[in-house]
């Protein structure tokens, strides 16, 4: 396992786009954190309010919501992860370094391993600066403060971390059947933020689609993946919402995931390099 | 012509080994063993099937049929730990320096970190070891593919056009470097367009041609009998004459500039002492040898006849 981590970590630690894709990962993500606050307060001048409530109200970073909201936030930025590997993979097809590995006494179960670890190394990374944040926004925004809830938020800091596997998952099974960085980042886009909302809208709301059908439209892989930590701030206006992680948007996120590992297994194994 | 007869120690055996891409059949059901030890050199035109086969054997194309079996210890992907091998043309990171891609490629095939050191002495590049490979001319390109090929002290050793972009110079160091390599006992498997480079260091040879075995044998069996005797006198009518009566079974032509002798022939002092009897003063007198170009191109033109 060491081996497969020093492997990926070499082959990345001089490559620029990596670190550029990084920084701005980083950047977002923390600015996105900070930025919300700041977000709320446009709204509140823009006049804003819900039943005499402005939104510089929302407690977006009281112990112990600040776990889900930030957690929800910071998941929305997956796609940047997807990127990075995106880029990784595509390089190594670019520069025939995969094949070079291949010849070099590599199987295909070790590089796809060493990508899943290097996945898993990120995703536990990326959710470990997510904690920090959280922790340090909580720090000093909430009014109250304790170990308690320190650790009551941490099933959501799983279920980022979770969402961030699944996406790196799906972004390296996509490059490895269609190793066209360009290609696979727009339609990535396109598909994530177009295509599958379409779909889902088209199976929950078109009168010829039986009913039963709708329930289908939780279960496509970006929908999915999104469900294991939903939005939290509705509410904030009385709505009910998800209060934990469930195990059955675990368990759909992990078939998923299983389907995007045996695809890449596929097409590592059937493809000529 | 023929298949060589099974070797008592194959550290390769190819049965059947089949490529398609469609229609299209690249390589087509090869049966052939490597003996250990050997400096087997694969020839044919562009679009023969050596870099295929080659692909196959190294685990990056997917046979379509048939299979391969190396003589090394492991599973196959541990076997290729046991081979160094270069392929088409060198492919590392070019954001990486040429040391750093060594270091991965060690780490890859589990090699002794003091390897990288080695190799890059080896292959000259030691004194830009930390220069970006993107920097490297061809040449040296070519030459870092060597080195990492030979990271692990392989047993085996796979050269996919080994002198492609090198100087003369280069072609030299590399031929030299073979030639070591294969004194020490190593196999090498060699696939090149230069046939003067497969007679020079190879033992034996196949030729393909569109996926098939035309030829598969020894350097020494194509080339054994393929000596011939250049000569040349002011007086060639005279030395074509005396040559008729002394050696009246070997076939004697008449070149442009020479008169070669072919078939059985005396040593050449018995022969300069026979032709000064007869009173024909030489010269020119040299034994040649015959080349693998020559037997390449009629093992070709054999093929496409056949």
């Amino acid at each position: 396992m060491g081996r497969l981590l020093r492997i990926e970590w070499l082959k990345v630690k001089s490559f620029k786009a990596f670190w550029v894709f990084l920084a701005i990962y980083f950047i977002a993500l923390l600015g996105m954190v900070i930025g919300s606050r700041s977000f709320l307060r446009f709204l509140k001048n823009q006049g804003a309010e819900y039943k005499g409530m402005d939104p510089t109200m929302i407690p977006l970073f009281d112990m112990s919501d600040v776990w889900h909201n930030v957690a929800y936030l910071s998941a929305s930025l997956k796609i940047l992860a997807g990127f990075i590997v995106i880029t990784i993979v595509a390089n190594e097809v670019r520069n025939r370094t995969l094949r070079q590995s291949i010849i070099d006494g590599m199987s295909y179960r070790e590089y796809l391993a060493g990508k899943l670890l290097w996945n898993l190394a990120f995703a536990l990374v990326a959710s470990a600066v997510v904690w920090l944040i959280a922790f340090v926004a909580g720090s000093i925004y909430s009014p109250v403060h304790g170990l308690s809830y320190v650790w009551e938020g941490l099933q959501f800091i799983l279920g980022h971390a979770l969402i961030i596997f699944c996406f790196m998952c799906m972004s390296l099974m996509i490059t490895l059947v269609l190793p066209r960085p360009g290609i696979v980042i727009i339609g990535l886009l396109v598909y994530s933020v177009i295509m599958e909302p379409l779909i889902a809208v088209f199976l929950r709301h078109y009168d010829g689609i039986p009913e039963a059908w709708s329930l289908l439209a939780d279960m496509l892989p970006v929908s999915a993946i999104n469900r294991v930590v939903q939005i939290p701030f509705p509410k904030y206006i009385l709505q009910e919402v998800q209060t934990y992680v469930g195990w059955p948007q675990v368990l759909v996120a992990l078939g998923w995931c299983g389907l995007f590992i045996l695809g890449s297994y596929t097409a590592l194994r059937r493809k000529d390099w | 012509m023929g298949l060589r007869p099974l070797s008592a120690e194959p550290i390769l055996v190819l049965s059947q080994l089949t490529k398609r891409w469609g229609r299209h059949m690249a390589v087509d059901a090869i049966d052939i063993q490597v003996e250990r030890g050997s400096i087997f050199g694969l020839l044919g035109p562009n679009g023969s099937g050596k870099t295929t086969t080659l692909g196959m054997l190294l685990g990056v194309l997917q046979p379509s049929s048939g299979s391969y079996q190396w003589d090394l210890p492991g599973q196959p992907h541990e076997q290729r730990r046991h081979i160094g091998a270069i392929l088409e043309h060198p492919c590392f990171y070019p954001y990486m320096t040429g040391s750093q891609n060594l270091e991965l490629a060690a780490t890859i095939k589990e090699a002794a970190p003091h390897r990288i050191d080695e190799v890059l002495h080896l292959v000259g590049l030691y004194e830009r070891r930390h220069d970006k490979y993107r920097t490297y001319s061809l040449g040296m390109k070519q030459r870092l593919a060597i080195g990492a090929a030979l990271l692990p002290d392989p047993e085996v050793l796979i050269l996919d056009e080994p002198t492609n972009g090198l100087d003369p110079a280069g072609i030299v160091q590399i031929r030299n470097l073979i030639r070591d390599i294969g004194a020490m006992g190593k196999t090498i498997i060699l696939a090149s367009h230069l046939l003067d480079e497969v007679q020079r260091v190879c033992t034996d040879f196949m030729v393909l041609r569109r996926g098939q075995v035309l030829y598969v044998g020894s350097v020494q069996a194509a080339l054994g009998d393929k000596d011939y005797v250049i000569l040349d006198a002011p007086d060639r009518s005279g030395l074509i004459t005396a040559l008729q009566s002394l050696v009246p079974e070997a076939d004697i032509q008449q070149m442009a500039e020479y008169v070669e002798l072919r078939g059985r022939t005396p040593d050449l002092s018995q022969l300069n002492r026979l032709l000064h009897d007869q009173g024909v003063a030489l010269s020119r007198l040299s034994r040649e040898s015959g080349s693998l170009e020559q037997e390449f191109l009629a093992i070709l033109d054999q093929g496409h006849h056949g």
